[in-house]
């Protein structure tokens, strides 16, 4: 069957995965992830290095495959090998090296890449790659080389390289983490209007721990397992789990959080500088 | 850290009828003429491939300082070239020097072998400095299509070629930080004889290696998340399409391939056989 | 080792049409010991400059002088000058080639011309110092975790016993442990007597770490001061595509509503302190 089913989504169920160190080391990757993400979602998910968050990515695009457990894209088993191309169509992938998933010299070169692979038209596949490269907000820059443009402006056509695939789905390893803030803060905002505009289904992973906030749910993982989920409030809420796995609370998340220890009555899940403002001059308000 | 400069043969953007042409026609061109001139045997031919070369140079727009600076590299293979006719043709003698002697049936095949590689080289680098580098390797892969059913991996070869060109600028930015990174530990890259130098050299070739290895490691992920899976059932977004003015290039060049067969056949060798 | 730095200007391509002046005119001074963050958006210039304070790129025009002498006047060895200043760059994992963790480390020393003893005491002393774990010296540095190769390659500049040291984003790409990790080790060798200069977009990390900062733009020092003088600044550092740290901007924001709140906080525990005192004065506090 490799048709996309949108009302299915994403599910990984009882994934387990290891992969070899040498010989004789095997290492347990992915220790049974029960995982289900809906058409429109945006997911980000977080863990420290080595959580088994990049190996569950690359089980949404087909590139591995669950040693036990399934993982289904829009109602396709990975397993399948004649959905692979379809899942890899319609759950598209950006990695974290900007450079090194750009394979042409011009940017709209490399925006075709993805459809040319399917066989689309000519004619069409012009038409695909102006509205992937407009989506990203890099239209201007579509005769430009590859390394000419700034970390964000690779990663943008990296995206828009998705985008001319018709996508249900992006899934993004780490796409910020060698990005400058400016770089990272040009990314976050083209995935979140992806998500609200064209209702792509988001899955982000990310060490940035504000970058949560841009999501619907947070996905916790340590060791291979999923280990916290919810809205980005509920899970900074723990903060002990999120430290005791090594992560960190947004600052001023942890600034409502001492504030509340400290006896003010604010919500200990304000996590924006806007949000925690209004909870203290409501405050001062309310007396 | 920043790569630029005017390399010697990089596309030079300009709109020209010759910028213009198709890729397949200028690559198909380009060998037509590089074997006229090696059938033409004379100077009347020189006449005619030369015509056609500063045509085609004034029809390009591009200033003849870059293509004559595009000369210096060979200066000295040509002079060589001249000065080892000069020498090692036997005929009657201008000078000599203790044992070597310099002939006027030397200096005329030294001259004619050095006209000759002006021409090639002018000519040729014509092809790289109107067509830019996408269209070289869609255009080649486009000519070595009939050919893979001989084995002949066309889209292999230009899927090549372009990942090079899209990784040579990052891999020479690399080396550089490299370099600096290793200077910054004492490395020294430029001081000691040669095999001290070529040793010096490992702690930048090492990490260059490792680094290219794992961007090609990346890269295949992430070609193979786009789907793709070689040439076959490909299309491509950008149509090779020829048109009036590749045919009348094509034209121009059979009249002068014509006209070069002409020469040869009625003038003969520059130097006539027997004549020395 | 004071290092002073006077009407630096640099060029690069001098003379062709791709000519770009990446720096202009820069002067100040660091003295021993200090802890300076260097803060700039991309493209500003930040390693431009810092790749001439220890010789690796030569003034267009101006002076760079370590200990009161121009590196580049005759005579001076840049050797004995990166020796001094020690530079770790961007990503310093990608530098690594020897066979083992030891060798690499190694490297630096050994290029200097330390004796084979010297060389093993100051691998281990900087081993030490970034808190890599002695049994992975004879592993090949290809087989470690990311944060632990960042770490060897500190190490191998450490090992070289810089009095100052230069570090450019140090916790690039690292995941929170790991970038913790590092800033630590960064302030402890701060303590041990080097000055550093830390080079970061993270506003947060610089604004809980350094003395002093020092903000490029645009090729232009346009602000060096306490990190408390420069910070209270937001709305300038916006104006240069910079962000200031969270906490910083939310004691903007109390301000402009109307709450008297110091603008030059760098850490959440004073800021926390800082609007307890606000709420008690107006007696929010004092209620609960």
């Amino acid at each position: 069957m490799t048709m996309v089913d949108e009302a299915w989504g994403l599910e990984a169920k009882r994934v387990f995965y290891r992969y070899e160190v040498d010989e004789t080391h095997k290492v347990l990757a992915l220790a049974g992830v029960d995982f289900e993400v809906s058409q429109g979602e945006f997911v980000v998910v977080l863990g420290p290095n080595g959580s088994g968050k990049s190996t569950l990515a690359k089980h949404f695009n087909a590139l591995l495959l669950p040693d036990d457990g399934d993982v289904w894209i829009f109602g396709m088993n990975t397993k399948d090998s004649e959905s692979t191309w379809e899942i890899r169509r319609s759950a598209g992938m950006v990695f974290q090296n900007p450079d090194n998933q750009l394979v042409a010299t011009v940017v709209e070169e490399d925006v075709a890449f993805g459809p040319e692979n399917l066989g689309v038209k000519p004619q069409d596949i012009r038409e695909l790659v102006a509205n992937a490269l407009e989506a990203v907000g890099m239209e201007a820059f579509n005769r430009h080389a590859p390394h000419h443009l700034s970390g964000g402006q690779k990663q943008r056509v990296a995206i828009a390289g998705i985008l001319a695939m018709k996508p249900k789905c992006i899934i993004l390893d780490e796409p910020t983490a060698m990005l400058d803030p400016a770089g990272r803060e040009e990314v976050m905002k083209t995935i979140k209007g992806l998500n609200e505009e064209m209702g792509i289904t988001i899955i982000h992973i990310t060490h940035f721990m504000d970058e949560a906030l841009y999501a619907d749910r947070v996905i916790v993982m340590n060791e291979g397992q999923i280990v916290m989920q919810g809205t980005p409030k509920t899970v900074f809420g723990q903060s002990h789990i999120i430290s005791q796995i090594g992560l960190d609370v947004p600052p001023v998340g942890k600034l409502s959080q001492e504030l509340c220890l400290a006896g003010i009555n604010i919500d200990p899940g304000a996590l924006t500088v806007d949000e925690l403002v209004d909870e203290l001059c409501q405050l001062k308000s309310g007396i | 850290m920043i790569s630029g400069g005017a390399i010697i043969g990089q596309y030079y953007p300009v709109g020209s009828f010759v910028h213009s042409l198709d890729p397949r026609a200028k690559i198909l061109i380009s060998v037509i003429f590089m074997i006229v001139l090696f059938v033409g045997n004379n100077f009347y031919a020189f006449a005619v491939t030369g015509v056609f070369a500063v045509l085609a140079i004034t029809l390009s727009k591009i200033p003849w300082k870059v293509l004559i600076r595009g000369l210096r590299p060979i200066v000295f293979i040509m002079s060589f070239t001249i000065i080892l006719h000069l020498f090692l043709t036997p005929g009657q003698a201008i000078f000599e020097i203790g044992p070597l002697r310099a002939t006027w049936a030397g200096l005329v095949q030294g001259m004619f072998i050095g006209v000759r590689l002006i021409i090639l080289i002018m000519f040729t680098s014509l092809l790289t400095l109107t067509t830019s580098p996408i269209e070289l390797t869609d255009g080649l892969e486009d000519i070595l299509k009939p050919f893979s059913r001989m084995g002949v991996p066309a889209h292999e070869i230009a899927m090549m070629m372009t990942i090079a060109l899209r990784f040579i600028p990052t891999l020479l930015e690399e080396a550089d930080r490299i370099m600096k990174a290793q200077m910054a530990r004492g490395a020294d890259f430029e001081s000691g004889n040669m095999v001290q130098r070529s040793k010096s050299l490992v702690p930048l070739l090492v990490p260059l290696f490792v680094s290219a290895f794992r961007r090609a490691d990346d890269l295949a992920m992430a070609m193979e998340a786009r789907c793709y899976r070689g040439g076959e059932g490909r299309t491509r977004m950008r149509e090779l399409n020829l048109s009036t003015n590749d045919y009348f290039a094509f034209g121009l060049t059979i009249v002068m391939s014509a006209l070069v067969v002409y020469t040869r056949v009625r003038f003969g060798p520059v130097i006539p056989r027997g004549a020395v | 080792m004071p290092i002073e730095v006077r009407n630096l200007t640099h060029t690069y391509m001098q003379g062709t049409i791709s000519e770009v002046t990446a720096i202009f005119d820069i002067n100040f001074r660091i003295d021993d010991g200090e802890f300076i963050g260097l803060i700039g958006a991309t493209g500003s210039g930040k390693s431009t400059l810092i790749q001439h304070l220890n010789g690796l790129l030569k003034p267009s025009s101006g002076t760079v002088l370590v200990d009161g002498v121009d590196i580049w006047s005759k005579g001076v060895s840049l050797k004995k000058v990166r020796q001094k200043i020690g530079l770790v760059f961007q990503y310093p994992e990608q530098q690594v080639f020897e066979e083992t963790v030891y060798d690499d480390i190694a490297f630096g020393p050994k290029n200097l011309g330390y004796s084979q003893k010297e060389v093993e005491g100051q691998v281990e002393e900087a081993c030490e110092l970034v808190g890599l774990d002695r049994e992975l010296l004879s592993r090949s540095p290809f087989e470690l975790s990311g944060g632990q190769v960042r770490r060897v390659a500190i190490a191998g500049i450490l090992a070289i016993k810089p009095k100052v040291l230069i570090l450019d984003e140090p916790t690039a790409g690292l995941d929170p442990r790991g970038r913790r990790e590092i800033l630590d080790n960064i302030k402890n060798l701060h303590e041990t007597g080097i000055s550093v200069i830390l080079v970061s977009h993270n506003m947060d990390d610089v604004a809980r770490l350094c003395e002093r900062i020092m903000v490029l733009d645009k090729g232009k020092l346009v602000a060096d001061g306490p990190a408390r003088e420069v910070f209270s600044q937001g709305r300038f550092l916006e104006s240069i595509d910079l962000k200031p740290p969270d906490v910083t901007v939310l004691m903007e924001k109390l301000r402009d509503r109307g709450w008297a709140v110091r603008n030059d906080v760098l850490t959440v525990e004073e800021a926390c302190a800082e609007i307890v005192k606000e709420l008690q004065r107006r007696g929010v506090a004092g209620a609960i």
